[in-house]
């Protein structure tokens, strides 16, 4: 079976002139089912990698394989077609429409590609629930906490069941309780066979939820490491020392 | 010396005899520090030689002789756990040696190294988050905090090697700039 998402040799770069390439000859593979955490420093090329994945944007050279789909070969109207069906994103800023209640934030996108009413009803009161914002369903955005607010954007992304959830710093707005929250709900959802790839600067948050963390410098990849599931005790992982013999 | 503290706290708790301090000591922190029993009597001897604990009378399980505190062993015990600990800062892991070698050798191989370090870094942290959640789950707030200080340190050591891989790519763009 071949990769959900395949980077084969991309570049893409920015500016012809002497700017270095946010992503230089990267190869990447990242299967159905998988939950990859991107790491890298600011200008490191985390977000460009999200970005074409998304189909928001396009290499300059190389290929980029989203289900089957080659982004930088597919029309204007295709690829918008792509980015409301097969990928469903969310952003550190939530990026909610104000004007919208929760559940019209949540069905916008499943307007957008056509779904038919009743369906799209019926999913998203199946996300309210699954995410636990049924309560808040009729309210506006800024009526909600940073926290709930980004379980909406989440539920939004899910709307059109997408193959890959992306998720650009997620819990970059949030204090660490509520960020935690985030990031088991996207465990949760993997466990339930969601794709999930998200950018994070967060290692701590990162290593304990995903199951992968890719780490790129400068547009090229560091590092690539699956964390093995553990079944250590304290003492195999720390020491504690100090000087034993008393005087 | 912050071994014989500990064992006068625990002594402070209840009369313990020597087993019972080793096992308490070792439970406290979650096998992170494994005591061996001489060491436990050999510092029970010197702090009953120094007036800080006596025998309490009370015999123990197999008749082991228990130990309480003084007044002194207890002004001891609250002076050492009043101070701060300013010993100095401990980097006894092997890649800092490491690190410093191959910079000196120049021979190309600390850009690998770094990265092979930094996966050992992430699955720790993944391993000890593991940890910290289960000794929450278990109510083992004590240990949770402990685990927790593991975790900022190899937080700190994954921007240390970070630090490192960026400081090696100014180093080789600057080279490059001075070829071109």
């Amino acid at each position: 079976m071949g990769a959900l998402i395949e980077l084969d040799d991309v570049t893409r770069a920015y500016d012809t002139g002497t700017a270095r390439a946010a992503l230089t000859n990267l190869r990447l593979q990242i299967e159905e089912g998988d939950f990859a955490a991107v790491m890298g420093p600011s200008g490191s090329g985390k977000s460009t990698l999200l970005n074409l994945v998304a189909g928001l944007d396009r290499p300059t050279s190389g290929r980029v394989v989203v289900d089957g789909c080659e982004v930088g070969r597919m029309s204007e109207s295709a690829l918008a077609r792509f980015r409301r069906r097969r990928v469903g994103f969310v952003f550190q800023f939530f990026n909610l429409l104000p004007s919208l209640t929760v559940l019209e934030n949540i069905l916008l996108p499943a307007q957008l590609a056509w779904s038919r009413p009743a369906a799209a009803a019926a999913r998203a009161r199946e996300l309210l629930e699954r995410l636990g914002i049924q309560e808040v369903a009729a309210r506006y955005p800024a009526r909600l906490s940073g926290g709930q607010q980004q379980r909406v954007a989440i539920a939004r992304a899910l709307i059109n069941t997408p193959r890959v959830l992306l998720a650009d710093e997620p819990t970059g707005a949030l204090d660490s309780s509520a960020g935690a929250e985030v990031m088991r709900l996207l465990q949760d959802l993997h466990g339930e066979g969601q794709t999930v790839v998200l950018v994070t600067h967060d290692a701590k948050l990162a290593t304990r939820h995903a199951r992968r963390v890719i780490s790129l410098l400068d547009g090229r990849l560091l590092d690539d490491t699956r964390l093995a599931v553990t079944t250590a005790d304290p003492q195999d992982l720390v020491r504690v020392t100090g000087r034993e013999v008393a005087g | 010396m912050s071994l014989r503290f500990a064992i006068l706290g625990l002594i402070a708790e209840e009369p313990l005899h020597g087993y019972e301090v080793k096992s308490r000591f070792e439970r406290m922190l979650g096998g992170t520090w494994e005591v061996n029993i001489g060491q436990v009597y050999t510092t029970l001897q010197r702090l009953e030689r120094d007036g800080l604990i006596e025998a309490s009378g009370q015999r123990g399980d197999r008749n082991k002789l228990a130990y309480r505190t003084t007044p002194a062993g207890r002004d001891a015990f609250a002076e050492w756990l009043a101070q701060p600990d300013d010993e100095p800062q401990q980097l006894r892991e092997g890649i800092y040696l490491k690190l410093l070698l191959a910079t000196r050798h120049g021979n190309g191989l600390l850009g690998g190294l770094l990265a092979r370090q930094r996966a050992v870094y992430l699955q720790r942290l993944h391993d000890l988050g593991v940890l910290e959640d289960r000794a929450t789950r278990e109510g083992r707030a004590d240990l949770a905090l402990l685990l927790r200080g593991a975790i900022l340190h190899v937080e700190a050591d994954l921007k240390w090697v970070d630090g490192c891989l960026e400081e090696g790519r100014a180093g080789a763009s600057a080279d490059q700039e001075a070829r071109e």
